[in-house]
């Protein structure tokens, strides 16, 4: 592959996870990824800002892969967000280091589809709530790609895991051409 | 035979009653085990209440106890390490000894003695007690300073040079002896013994340790211990080597085995024994006799050859590049005469090289200056050190800060908290009451003060009156909690964050006013219990929360119990009750974590 992805992962409880740490584990496995588990990497919340600015630097695609808690990521992911991406490096002039490069969230959500729309349970389509995170990329001069979701994942059947993740890999490999 | 036996045991009562009355004591008073053996010795040798007779007999036996020492200090030493001091043994050992010589003998020929004679003298002079040097070291916790290695380096050499002295000595004699030094043969013998404890070590003792292991019989191990070095001593003796000798390159041979340890064990009470034996023995061969008949020559000589081999020790420390307050140690360990000094004073009457009245003198010096060592040892940490270490830096110079942090401690502990403060630029004041430290310190540009930060003069030169925050650091549970209730007292607008040793010390700490208290091994402690739930299983965040969640508990448990301090029933009671608590409440979360799969 010529372009190189770089996963961000954010799940504070993986053991627990039905669906999103399958998504991460396979990924990995690719010899065109390279993920970065940060609540493995950073448990105590300090992430190491030089490190991550540096792999941002060597890939050429960026996924923010995380399960949606309270219509957003879990905190970790908003703490490598404010600490890494800082002015000077990623927008606000000097290097624009992520200026050109690819971005996708990843993301896998508790409610079904039907409880994300105006009136629902949840109030809103799930795009109003992964706007922050596309206009952030957006800021710092990244193409947006189309979101990878999985809804409903807390009740999905073991069986079919299996195929969610291939597609995944299948969007991933989208990103690395 | 009954007689013997009997009389056996009332001498050995005489010995343990003297060493346990005596001993004890003068540890108390700060004075060294080493100069308590030496008065117990006195008080029951004939010089004192004259229960021992046999002087003689008791030094000689019980200078095996010099052999399972160097035994000992072999078994710290592996041969990599052995010869990385190559240099500072051949060194530092060989100016020690030829500079000693040199300027002892030269006053000797000066006095009018005869050059061999004085020369003889000299040499003899020029040992140092290792006994005693290396015990004072151990006790001083200083055996692997840079200091105690230069000085084991030393004495290390004196066991070498001993050998050839041995060896030359005779081969003056006045009087016909048959044995006429070295010959060929015993040189042969010589390299015989060496190779012969070098594959012995090596090949044959591991397969025999093992088979005695197996065994399972403690005593037979210890038997083994104890036949491995008086065989391996009287080897080396036969062959014309020093015992000490000997014994210290099995031990070096036995450094790596696996079981070191067991031997350390096992032989480390028969040296301690042994030495004890052997310092009263000193005590008791003090010539009292004599030394009431020319008192002013005898001290006259006595600290004059002390302080010339001190001196030239100084000479030597400073050439090994030391700071100057371990070149002073270094003079005052090793300026008295030491075992050898018998040995070969003995030697050299023998062969009637000198006259019967000048080695006697010679013998009550080098015995008055083992006795004096720990004096002045203890004169040394008391009066000098503090002197010297308040010369340099003032308690007034402390005054210039302003707004500062004082750190009382700067060891292990301080030093951390020091250095994340200094490397803020936050201006810091270090106490500290060790004289070691500081001077250690000092090369690092450190900023230390001497002084006992207990003491209310002390806290208002640092400026604890002007000073934004306070850092209890110091190792001394007591004096810490005393320091802190004396700041709560004179300086209550000061804040003090405070180390403790134990949950104990939090409550009685908190009672004292101290803002902020941390128990020293907790947090390590919950770090590795953190990496286990790691290693267990649990994801890296989650170890982290619950080990945190944890903490909480336990801090907020330790906080009530202050409540209780002064009864006991009601702090068990409550520390038994919040236990349970505490288990139930983890038994929660372990509950919600094992819950199957509830997350997306």
């Amino acid at each position: 592959m010529a372009n190189p992805v770089l996963i961000l992962y954010a799940h504070p409880s993986p053991n627990r996870s039905k669906v999103n740490r399958y998504l991460f584990q396979a990924a990995t496995a690719l010899d065109f990824i390279r993920g970065h588990d940060l609540y493995d990497l950073y448990p105590h919340m300090h992430v190491d800002v030089a490190a991550e600015q540096q792999a941002l630097r060597q890939h050429g695609a960026v996924v923010l892969q995380f399960p949606l808690y309270w219509y957003s990521a879990p905190s970790l992911m908003k703490e490598w967000i404010d600490t890494v991406l800082t002015s000077g490096f990623s927008h606000g002039g000097g290097e624009q280091a992520l200026a050109g490069k690819k971005f996708m969230v990843a993301v896998t959500t508790g409610g079904g589809f039907n409880a994300y729309a105006d009136g629902a349970v949840h109030g809103a389509l799930l795009s109003t709530y992964l706007a922050p995170f596309e206009q952030t990329a957006r800021f710092c001069g990244m193409h947006i790609e189309l979101p990878f979701i999985v809804q409903g994942a807390g009740d999905i059947a073991a069986s079919a895991v299996n195929e969610i993740t291939e597609q995944y890999k299948s969007r991933l490999a989208g990103l690395g051409e | 035979m009954v007689g013997t036996s009997q009389e056996f045991l009332e001498v050995a009562l005489t010995y343990l009653v003297a060493a346990i009355l005596i001993v004890p004591l003068f540890k108390r008073l700060g004075l060294g085990t080493v100069l308590g053996y030496l008065v117990a010795g006195m008080a029951i040798g004939p010089a004192g209440l004259g229960l021992i007779a046999d002087v003689h007999a008791t030094l000689s036996f019980s200078e095996f106890g010099v052999v399972l020492l160097m035994f000992l200090i072999g078994l710290e030493l592996n041969p990599s390490k052995l010869w990385q001091l190559r240099k500072p043994i051949f060194g530092l050992g060989s100016a020690q000894v030829f500079v000693s010589v040199a300027l002892l003998g030269g006053i000797g020929i000066f006095a009018g003695v005869p050059i061999i004679a004085a020369l003889a003298m000299a040499a003899a002079l020029s040992f140092s007690s290792t006994p005693i040097a290396l015990q004072a070291l151990q006790e001083r916790g200083q055996s692997g300073s840079m200091a105690g290695q230069s000085a084991f380096s030393m004495l290390l050499f004196q066991d070498i040079a001993v050998i050839p002295m041995l060896a030359i000595v005779p081969l003056f004699a006045v009087t016909t002896a048959g044995d006429s030094g070295f010959t060929l043969m015993e040189f042969g013998q010589v390299i015989a013994v060496f190779v012969g404890i070098i594959v012995g070590g090596r090949y044959l003792l591991r397969p025999i340790f093992r088979y005695i292991a197996a065994t399972k019989m403690r005593e037979v191990f210890t038997a083994f211990s104890l036949l491995l070095v008086i065989g391996t001593g009287l080897l080396t003796q036969y062959a014309g080597l020093s015992m000490a000798l000997g014994t210290f390159m099995a031990g070096v041979l036995l450094a790596e085995s696996e079981y070191r340890h067991e031997l350390e064990l096992n032989i480390e009470p028969f040296k301690g024994l042994l030495l004890g034996l052997f310092f009263m023995a000193v005590g008791m061969s003090v010539d009292l006799v004599l030394i009431l008949e020319k008192p002013l020559i005898i001290i006259a000589l006595t600290l004059g050859f002390m302080a010339l081999k001190a001196v030239v020790l100084y000479g030597v420390g400073a050439f090994a590049g030391h700071c100057r307050s371990d070149r002073i140690l270094l003079a005052i360990l090793l300026a008295q005469g030491g075992e050898f000094a018998f040995v070969l004073i003995a030697l050299v009457l023998s062969v009637g090289l000198v006259a019967p009245n000048l080695a006697a003198l010679m013998v009550v010096v080098a015995t008055c200056s083992m006795f004096l060592t720990p004096f002045i040892l203890w004169a040394h940490d008391k009066i000098l050190m503090p002197v010297l270490s308040k010369g340099s830096e003032r308690a007034t110079d402390i005054e210039a800060n302003e707004g500062h942090v004082i750190v009382a401690g700067f060891g292990r502990f301080g030093q951390i908290i020091g250095r994340l403060l200094l490397s803020l630029k936050v201006p810091v004041t270090v106490v500290d009451h060790d004289p070691n430290h500081i001077e250690f310190l000092r090369k690092f540009d450190y900023k230390v003060f001497y002084g006992d930060a207990s003491r209310l003069d002390l806290l208002e030169a640092a400026g604890a009156g002007r000073a934004k925050l306070l850092v209890l650091a110091i190792d001394d549970a007591e004096k810490l909690l005393q320091t802190a209730e004396l700041v709560n007292k004179h300086f209550p607008d000061l804040p003090v964050l405070a180390r403790a040793k134990n949950r104990g010390d939090v409550a009685k700490l908190f009672n004292a006013g101290v803002v902020g208290v941390r128990r020293e091994m907790f947090a390590s402690s919950l770090e590795i219990g953190e990496l286990a739930l790691k290693e267990l299983g649990y994801s890296a965040h989650q170890a982290h929360k619950t080990v945190m969640k944890f903490r909480g508990y336990d801090e907020n448990m330790l906080k009530a119990s202050a409540a209780f301090r002064d009864d006991e029933k009601s702090l068990i009671d409550y520390a038994k009750r919040s236990r349970i608590l505490l288990e139930q409440l983890m038994d929660q979360d372990r509950e919600e974590l094992s819950k199957p799969h509830k997350d997306w």
